[in-house]
């Protein structure tokens, strides 16, 4: 008899844990994903977890920022001669962008057009906490849905594009970094040849030498080294425009049918304090 | 004294990773180390102790991952093994950096094949042992720092903890 129930038992416990299981990776897999809405109490506690860190976090942001004071002092001669070569370039830019902000303007006028894919709001932030979770690489802002952010919104910083809100909480936002190596958004790139535009997709990125491959251009057109990659603004996530590179190096395909381009970074993610988040102007 | 420990090591893993860059060698688990360390302190009261890590893997969970009871159970399952290693290791040094290693391994090793199942990242077994060996080297010195700076504490107040490392 009690032989027979303890037989009984086990055939349901191995059911139950079964369930259990499966259950718990049901959880698991609503609780990883990561475009999920995060739940109100989730955002309270985030948002004053996050202000406590912050707090604690003020003594030790104000050595660091000293020390890279030390260090950039030290090269600072040589920043100079760079930015006045830049400089030089500037007014010639500046021309030239004036008289191109005017033809845009004065073209969407004719076609009555109210949005183009570059149109941005800009709104700035810093940097509060990163990548604790260490698989995902991301970073947590101190600007949130108050301040007008919403997901999926890229973020750049002064030197190119970086990333995109997937979380929002009230006072904070999280940030995705591109250098995720899981790409599950394909980002649509351009790349620019003297006044004409080369088409392609950015498939992942490599952290060991900081690269983007960009995958699906065509075999028959000669790409520079140094050439500039930018966003497309097709898709709906980033802004056409945002500096994503330069051109590194150029390989074919394992077919021979396309090239594959590889991108140097803009950005170093090691090195990212103040960000800007863009919304794309939709009126 | 475990509530101080949870929380110093709880901020420390946010200051840290803030302060130091993403790809760099030394990848704080502080909050991880901190289970190791509060474990005498319940004097062998495991199902307090089972509360408070779930409680803390939780908090875990809301403020640095936004996954909502991932950290809490991974963190239940890393106090279930470190009751059972207690059992068979002796209370030393050697054997704190020995539980810390399996520790880290585990944890790395678990978190990363878990969310590799539920379709978040591809599996690139590289990125699994550079993220094992790079948590490695901080955490252990900061075990052994932190188990001498507690025992000094706790020695001089006097607080009841079931062993002695």
């Amino acid at each position: 008899m009690f032989n027979k129930k303890k037989q009984f038992d086990k055939r349901y416990l191995l059911i139950l844990i079964i369930v259990v299981i499966a259950l718990a990776l049901v959880v698991l897999a609503v609780s990883l994903k990561k475009d999920r809405n995060l739940s109100l109490p989730e955002r309270i506690i985030k948002d004053s977890g996050i202000t406590v860190l912050r707090v604690v976090n003020t003594p030790f942001k104000v050595i660091k920022n000293k020390l890279d004071d030390i260090h950039k002092k030290n090269n600072i001669y040589k920043k100079y001669e760079k930015i006045k070569k830049k400089t030089d370039e500037m007014d010639k830019v500046k021309a030239a962008n004036k008289n191109l902000e005017n033809e845009v303007k004065k073209l969407k006028d004719a076609l009555k057009l109210n949005t183009v894919l570059s149109n941005k709001v800009a709104c700035n932030a810093t940097i509060v906490s990163r990548n604790v979770g260490y698989w995902y690489e991301e970073v947590t802002i101190d600007k949130g849905k108050k301040d007008g952010i919403s997901k999926n919104m890229a973020v750049v910083n002064s030197n190119g594009l970086i990333g995109r809100i997937i979380k929002v909480s009230n006072h904070y936002s999280t940030v995705k970094l591109l250098s995720n190596d899981n790409m599950d958004n394909k980002i649509s790139v351009k790349i620019a040849i003297n006044e004409d535009f080369v088409y392609g997709l950015i498939s992942n990125y490599d952290s060991k030498t900081n690269t983007y491959t960009v995958e699906g251009i065509s075999q028959n057109v000669d790409i520079p080294e140094g050439a500039d990659v930018v966003t497309t603004g097709m898709g709906t996530t980033f802004p056409s425009g945002l500096l994503i590179g330069k051109v590194k190096k150029i390989t074919k395909d394992n077919f021979d049918l396309s090239k594959v381009v590889e991108v140097n970074s803009a950005v170093n993610f090691d090195d990212i304090d103040y960000v800007t988040v863009l919304k794309r102007e939709v009126k | 004294m475990k509530i101080f420990i949870l929380v110093f090591s709880f901020l420390l893993d946010g200051i840290i990773s803030y302060l130091l860059p993403i790809n760099s060698l030394f990848l704080p688990l502080c909050s991880l180390v901190s289970l190791i360390i509060i474990y005498p302190y319940f004097n062998g009261n495991k199902k307090d102790y089972y509360k408070y890590t779930f409680l803390f893997g939780f908090l875990y969970d809301l403020i640095y991952t936004d996954t909502l009871v991932f950290y809490a159970f991974l963190f239940l399952f890393m106090a279930f093994i470190i009751t059972k290693l207690t059992l068979v290791l002796s209370d030393n040094y050697l054997n704190l950096v020995l539980i810390t290693v399996i520790l880290i391994i585990l944890f790395r090793f678990i978190s990363y094949i878990l969310i590799f199942i539920t379709g978040n990242i591809s599996f690139d077994y590289h990125i699994l042992l550079k993220g094992i060996y790079s948590s490695l080297i901080f955490n252990i010195i900061y075990a052994i720092l932190f188990l001498m700076i507690t025992n000094f504490i706790s020695d001089k107040f006097n607080i009841k903890r079931s062993s002695h490392y």
